[in-house]
């Protein structure tokens, strides 16, 4: 694939530029990228987040069911289209599967159905039961495939490193979280080894990019507060698997809120960028140090994490209605799923 | 493909602009926050209700965590591998409160049923009591009953000896009470006299071991005499008669006072006074045996 050498951190089909031509305009569908499903991350993530002060707080909120009937709709629309592109198209699914840089977003889908797995946990288990079994085959899948490619591809380079590769890795994390409650607890073991191990061995290399190559370009800035995502969805993971908040739980929580404090701090040079469809890689990760926080506060008991995840998840609210109404003038406007 | 990437070329006009829209966003998200915040504070009170710290349980394969029944959805999650974890981290991870209100529901059931059957407890208590005191009632019963049927025995023993004695005595069971005759072979008096041969003593020794064991016992000692002689004399005679038995069973041990005496003179004889053998029947004396009170004989 020498021809990505000289753009290699391009995610193609996620930049909406006026400028691009209507070439492929008669076949949208026929670049659909997988990387839409995190919008359904997002918006699960937000369910989960009220679903969690909810039980916390033990209030019911109306709007609750809402945001489920939601999700499950958007990730069935988006199913669907993926399956007519790949009914239809099944050469460009095979191009995307090859390409090395966009299969790190394919597991998108596989963590959507384990989202939405834990979005129905406690209201519809034997739903639940099955997304899961769905979605941590195909996790697995997507995690062998994407590692064995990375270590017998040719054409790597340091600069095309990017937090999007955690995707693959550490979403093997989030499994146990509906795992444990669904009784697999030592499948959700090994799950949640494979995450941690790959976590800070991509985490180092992300930092070596960062440090001593070229910065991230602009399209890929958002794909940072995927950093945020490991430690807090593992923290969420091990809490669920060891039944408590111990030193290694306690760890995690506070290098995900760690890498938050370092990523608002940040937020001006975030503000500047215009509309990617990666701005949805805000979401999810705030969703989950959101949830982590609740889970501490109801873990220690300690009512300041509790303030701390309901405002973040308050502020998420807004963050994810604003990638709504930007991703439909962005659809709109025809400047997604736009070729190459 | 636009690159934002310089800093520097954009005008200071698109600058102020670009900074006035970062600022407005920022404020934005900053006023979400702490809307959260504030909600938060008004939806709870300023008081917040947590489960606490909850320490990590074991994870070695062993481990095994009771699965609640009392939440209705969680029953059909069957463990396949292991069981799920305990009530508490189940219940403080995304239970929905509509779960908690039937938990809550079910909980004041209950306690429902646990103050009926507290009512029903204290009705057995009174039960138990009740039961008691009849049961203490009871054996008080048999114990009566007992002890009446052992005096009854004590009776009809008491009754069995008497009758074998009045049998031993021969005596002849009258209105008037038991009469035991002593007649002339027994009590030879001679013709005439009040003086009791010594020979009586082994009739009288009988009369004397029967009052001795029955002291309930009172005799009548009648004197009689046959026809001959004149009826003032015999009167005499046959008190005198009845004073000698009478003296007779004092020297025996009997209570002088356990006997009353009576002369009856002629009045009464049992055989005709024209032979010898008649007035000799009639010349006797009668002991009737009565008992104080008049339960038997």
């Amino acid at each position: 694939m020498s021809t990505q050498a000289t753009t290699p951190d391009q995610i193609p089909a996620e930049s909406p530029t006026q400028s691009a031509p209507a070439a492929g305009h008669g076949s949208r569908l026929e670049h659909f990228p997988a990387s839409f499903f995190a919008m359904v991350m997002g918006l699960a993530g937000l369910t989960i987040g009220w679903e969690k002060a909810q039980a916390v707080l033990g209030i019911h909120f109306f709007f609750v069911p809402w945001l489920m009937g939601g999700t499950t709709l958007l990730f069935s629309v988006l199913a669907l289209l993926y399956l007519a592109k790949l009914v239809l198209h099944p050469a460009a699914v095979r191009a995307e599967i090859g390409h090395p840089v966009r299969i790190n977003f394919m597991p998108t889908m596989a963590i959507s159905l384990l989202l939405l797995s834990i979005v129905y946990l406690h209201w519809a288990p034997d739903v639940s039961r099955w997304l899961w079994i769905t979605g941590a085959t195909l996790q697995l899948g997507f995690t062998l495939f994407v590692v064995n490619i990375w270590m017998h591809h040719e054409h790597f380079q340091v600069l095309h490193m990017n937090p999007a590769w955690f995707i693959p890795a550490v979403g093997n994390v989030l499994v146990p979280v509906a795992g444990v409650p669904l009784g697999y607890e030592l499948v959700s073991w090994f799950f949640f080894s494979i995450g941690i191990l790959l976590w800070p061995v991509l985490l180092t290399i992300i930092f070596y990019r960062v440090l001593f190559h070229h910065p991230l370009p602009e399209r890929l800035m958002p794909t940072l507060f995927i950093l945020v995502a490991p430690p807090a969805v593992g923290c969420i993971a091990y809490v669920q698997l060891t039944g408590g908040v111990d030193v290694f739980a306690q760890i995690l929580y506070f290098a995900a809120l760690f890498f938050t404090l370092l990523l608002f701090i940040e937020a001006p040079r975030f503000l500047k960028l215009r509309f990617y469809l990666s701005w949805w890689a805000y979401s999810f990760p705030l969703a989950a140090i959101a949830i982590a926080s609740m889970l501490m506060a109801d873990r220690t008991g300690l009512v300041g994490f509790l303030y701390l995840g309901f405002g973040m998840i308050t502020m998420l609210s807004g963050i994810v209605l604003l990638l709504l109404v930007q991703t439909a003038r962005a659809v709109r406007s025809r400047g997604i799923c736009l070729p190459e | 493909m636009s690159q934002d990437n310089q800093p520097n070329t954009p005008p200071t006009a698109g600058k102020r602009a670009g900074a006035a829209r970062t600022a407005v966003v920022l404020g934005v998200l900053a006023t979400l926050f702490g809307g959260g915040v504030a909600l938060l504070y008004t939806l709870t009170g300023g008081e917040i209700q947590l489960a606490g710290p909850v320490p990590p349980r074991p994870t070695a394969p062993a481990q095994a965590a009771p699965q609640p029944e009392t939440r209705a959805p969680a029953t059909e999650i069957a463990s396949q591998q292991r069981p799920a974890p305990t009530v508490a981290t189940q219940a403080a991870d995304f239970a929905s409160s509509a779960e908690l209100a039937g938990l809550a529901a079910q909980l004041a059931d209950a306690h429902a049923r646990i103050d009926v059957l507290s009512e029903q407890s204290a009705g057995f208590a009174e039960s138990i009591a009740r039961i008691d005191a009849l049961e203490a009632k009871v054996a008080a019963a048999k114990a009566a009953a007992d002890a009446a049927a052992s005096r009854a025995a004590d009776v009809a023993l008491r009754y069995t000896e008497l009758t074998a004695d009045y049998a031993r005595l021969g005596a002849h069971f009258t209105p008037q009470g038991v009469l035991i005759r002593l007649d002339e072979t027994a009590l030879r008096f001679p013709p005439g006299t009040a003086e009791l041969p010594a020979k009586a003593d082994a009739a009288l020794a009988e009369i004397a071991g029967f009052l001795a064991r029955h002291p309930g016992h009172r005799a009548l000692l009648r004197g009689h005499t046959d026809a001959s002689g004149n009826a003032h004399a015999n009167l005499s005679l046959s008190e005198q008669r009845a004073a000698a038995v009478h003296a007779a069973l004092v020297a025996l041990g009997v209570p002088g006072e356990r006997m009353d005496i009576e002369g009856v003179g002629a009045a009464e004889p049992i055989a005709d006074n024209a032979s010898s053998t008649g007035r000799g029947q009639n010349r006797r004396v009668e002991i009737l045996l009565r008992p104080a009170d008049d339960t038997a004989g």
